[in-house]
């Protein structure tokens, strides 16, 4: 009999231990009365969830502000790992459990939720963000058949970055044309210190190749994202011969990891120039306490002399989604119309560096030119950044390609042959 | 007589441990072959493909790179789990100081792999030891030794090395402490010196030790991942990649589940192979 109670009470524990123990509900009690006070209200959760993490102080700062705008209770639910993330977001994504918002990608990866009707279509309500700031040429990287499915979560440019105190230094100014360029790269390089600097995240591989197509002719660069040009295109092998050619006369660095040892160096001009996005000035600010403006500064990688189009500006914008399947769906859409309100874009602005809304103070002279370079559309034209403009599935195997041209593993011509084919696998499925 | 009875509540107490490994384990098994088997991304519908998964597999120079390197883990496995755990146990169990110097070895075991691996990408760094070759004049060799294709691969075999002899050490010193004293007194008294005192004799008698030394180390390299995942990710351009992380990478990265499924099948089925075929030789071998 003893023998039976203490079995029969693992097997409950048991149970008991698997058991779901209930969703955060901080729904309070509705009282017998038909109508509800102010105090009885039901505080709606609502997730957030990202793969961009934040410091503790600076969730509860956000959770803060935003607590206060809307009636909800805000969780800001972070995965550090891009993968895991994507998989957890898959995994819960068709649920009601799903969260009510979460940053995505755009391009192929956001396309395959909108043709499984898993997104909110957010067309509507592009009027408040607009009223807010939100620039709406960010919505073309989210529009599909006509309807816009995400909203800004940040904004990001690429531009060149360079210590200033060096190009000062070396009385070398900031160059108009890519041949310009060159010649700062060779006037480095005969100092002795390290053109351009590569960071050794061999996702980035496309850093250079997108902004090189581009200064050549960003058709080019247009035609390879659509698979309408061909890698073997004599205009393109002649582009990866160039940067093979800067490759070889030593202007990139050996990879390094960006802030142990890339910030470090660049602060320290053993480096003087690196390709970056807008986030690089929120992060090497912190981290190094450069003086931006003073001691750094930004420029848009200028174009061959032939070509006399814009200069072409890469950018990124990361969607902020409404899983359309989430008991959370309509406390989202609600948020969503406060979330560019100054007050949350500033807060986001000073603490993590994301631009979202051109209605905010930018502290940081750097990011404030960064804004600009998508502002400025007389000068500029700007382009989706490769890792979103070409299909996923080819693009992971092009960056692998890419990645290893970048460490020298391979020569141009071969290296085109290589990609050909990779595109070749793909596009004639 | 013998007594028939069926005991019903003894079957209670194994219950949660059944149901755990049913969910966890087989359940998982049978649903991974079953989706490689499919072209799935995660969600939506899923296509099926037969033996396309499989095929697609040795047509991607991805996963044959990371065959290749896997393979290497497991044969510097045999080295870094067997020799050198084993020189260092002979020592140990020789030396007055048993206890300090098994604790001060067994201590990198201790620590927690992710913080291993990002100390090493710390240390290895450009601006970490490596910069000692540039006070020796050697400045070709200040890299991110993490960051230079297939030398990164024996760098993390060599730092999980370091943190794995611990655990073999330990298996081994207790062998050599559990063999039978009079064994090795009446080969000494026959005149076998130290080489062959140990090859005839001691290693002889630790080969039960041995067995599971080796099984464990060439389990544990052909799932290797934390140290790869936190150290290079699998780079550059996926260079670094074993099984494990081109299993993890298809199929979380690439959001080709089916895909990852079919190399987790494969991978469990050739750590099956390797396991069945060694444990065999070894039975046969005790005369069981």
């Amino acid at each position: 009999m003893k023998k039976l109670l203490v079995a029969l009470m693992v097997v409950v524990l048991f149970m008991v231990g698997c058991s779901d123990s209930g969703k955060k509900e901080i729904t309070k009690e509705k009282t017998e009365s038909d109508q509800v006070t102010k105090s009885e209200e039901k505080v709606q959760p609502i997730e957030y969830w990202s793969d961009k993490p934040l410091t503790a102080d600076v969730v509860d700062g956000l959770k803060s502000i935003i607590e206060s705008k809307n009636d909800v209770e805000f969780d800001y639910v972070v995965y550090t790992d891009p993968a895991a993330y994507s998989s957890a977001i898959k995994q819960s994504i068709s649920q009601a459990e799903a969260p009510g918002m979460f940053t995505w990608w755009t391009g192929s990866s956001l396309e395959e939720l909108v043709k499984e009707g898993l997104v909110v279509d957010l067309t509507d309500e592009w009027d408040y963000y607009e009223k807010n700031g939100v620039n709406r040429d960010l919505a073309k990287a989210m529009t599909y058949d006509g309807k816009i499915y995400g909203a800004p979560q940040n904004s990001l440019n690429f531009a060149v970055a360079y210590n200033k105190e060096l190009f000062e230094e070396y009385n070398v100014h900031v160059p108009t044309t890519f041949e310009e360029f060159l010649e700062v790269c060779e006037t480095f390089k005969q100092a002795g210190i390290t053109p351009i600097g590569q960071k050794d995240d061999a996702w980035a591989g496309f850093y250079w190749f997108q902004q090189l197509l581009a200064a050549h002719d960003v058709s080019l660069y247009n035609g390879i994202c659509d698979g309408s040009t061909s890698f073997e295109d004599p205009r393109v092998v002649e582009v990866f011969k160039k940067w093979e050619d800067m490759l070889k006369k030593g202007y990139f660095s050996e990879p390094m990891h960006l802030s142990n040892d890339l910030y470090p160096a660049f602060v320290k001009k053993e480096v003087a120039m690196m390709m970056e996005e807008s986030y690089l000035a929120t992060d090497i600010e912190r981290s190094t306490k450069i003086e931006p403006g003073k001691q750094y500064d930004i420029f848009a990688l200028p174009n061959i002399s032939e070509n006399t189009d814009r200069v072409t500006v890469f950018y990124e914008v990361a969607p902020l989604l409404v899983a359309a399947n989430s008991d959370q769906k309509d406390t989202a859409i609600e948020l969503l119309r406060t979330y560019y309100e100054t007050d949350v874009a500033q807060f986001l602005v000073d603490n993590k560096g994301l631009v979202t809304s051109a209605n905010v103070k930018l502290d940081s002279a750097v990011l404030a030119n960064y804004s600009k370079l998508s502002a400025d559309a007389e000068k500029y034209q700007l382009a989706l950044r490769y890792y979103e403009n070409t299909p996923s599935e080819l693009r992971d195997l092009v960056l692998a390609e890419l990645s290893k041209f970048t460490y020298q593993a391979s020569d141009a011509q071969k290296t085109c042959e290589e990609l050909q084919k990779i595109a070749d696998t793909y596009w004639n499925k | 007589m013998k007594n028939t009875k069926v005991h019903y509540k003894d079957y209670l107490y194994i219950a949660p441990a059944v149901v755990l490994v049913a969910i966890f384990f087989i359940y998982s098994i049978i649903f991974t072959t079953y989706v490689s088997f499919f072209d799935w991304g995660g969600f939506g519908e899923m296509e099926y493909v037969g033996l396309g998964n499989y095929i697609q597999l040795f047509d991607n120079s991805n996963f044959l790179v990371a065959l290749g390197n896997t393979f290497v883990w497991v044969f510097s496995s045999l080295i870094t789990a067997f020799f050198i755990p084993l020189i260092l146990a002979i020592m140990i169990v020789n030396s007055s100081n048993t206890t300090l110097f098994k604790n001060l070895l067994f201590f990198p075991n201790a620590i927690s792999v992710t913080i291993v691996g990002l100390l090493m990408s710390i240390l290895l760094s450009i601006s970490g030891m490596p910069q000692a070759f540039g006070f020796l004049g050697l400045d070709h060799l200040v890299k991110n030794w993490l960051a230079i294709p297939y030398v990164n691969t024996m760098v993390m075999i060599v730092v999980g090395m370091w943190q794995g002899v611990g655990l073999y050490l330990l298996l081994f010193i207790v062998g050599l402490l559990s063999i039978d004293k009079s064994v090795i007194e009446a080969a000494k008294i026959d005149g076998a010196k130290k080489i062959k005192l140990y090859t005839k004799i001691v290693i002889p008698e630790l080969k039960n030790t041995i067995q599971i030394v080796i099984l464990m180390a060439i389990i544990n390299s052909f799932k290797v991942f934390d140290n790869i995942w936190i150290m290079t990710k699998g780079g550059p351009f996926r260079s670094s990649e074993t099984l494990a992380l081109t299993m993890y990478f298809e199929s979380f990265n690439n959001g080709k589940i089916g895909y990852g499924a079919a190399i987790a099948v494969l991978l469990s089925l050739v750590m099956l192979f390797v396991s069945y075929f060694y444990l065999r030789k070894s039975f046969s071998e005790d005369g069981a």
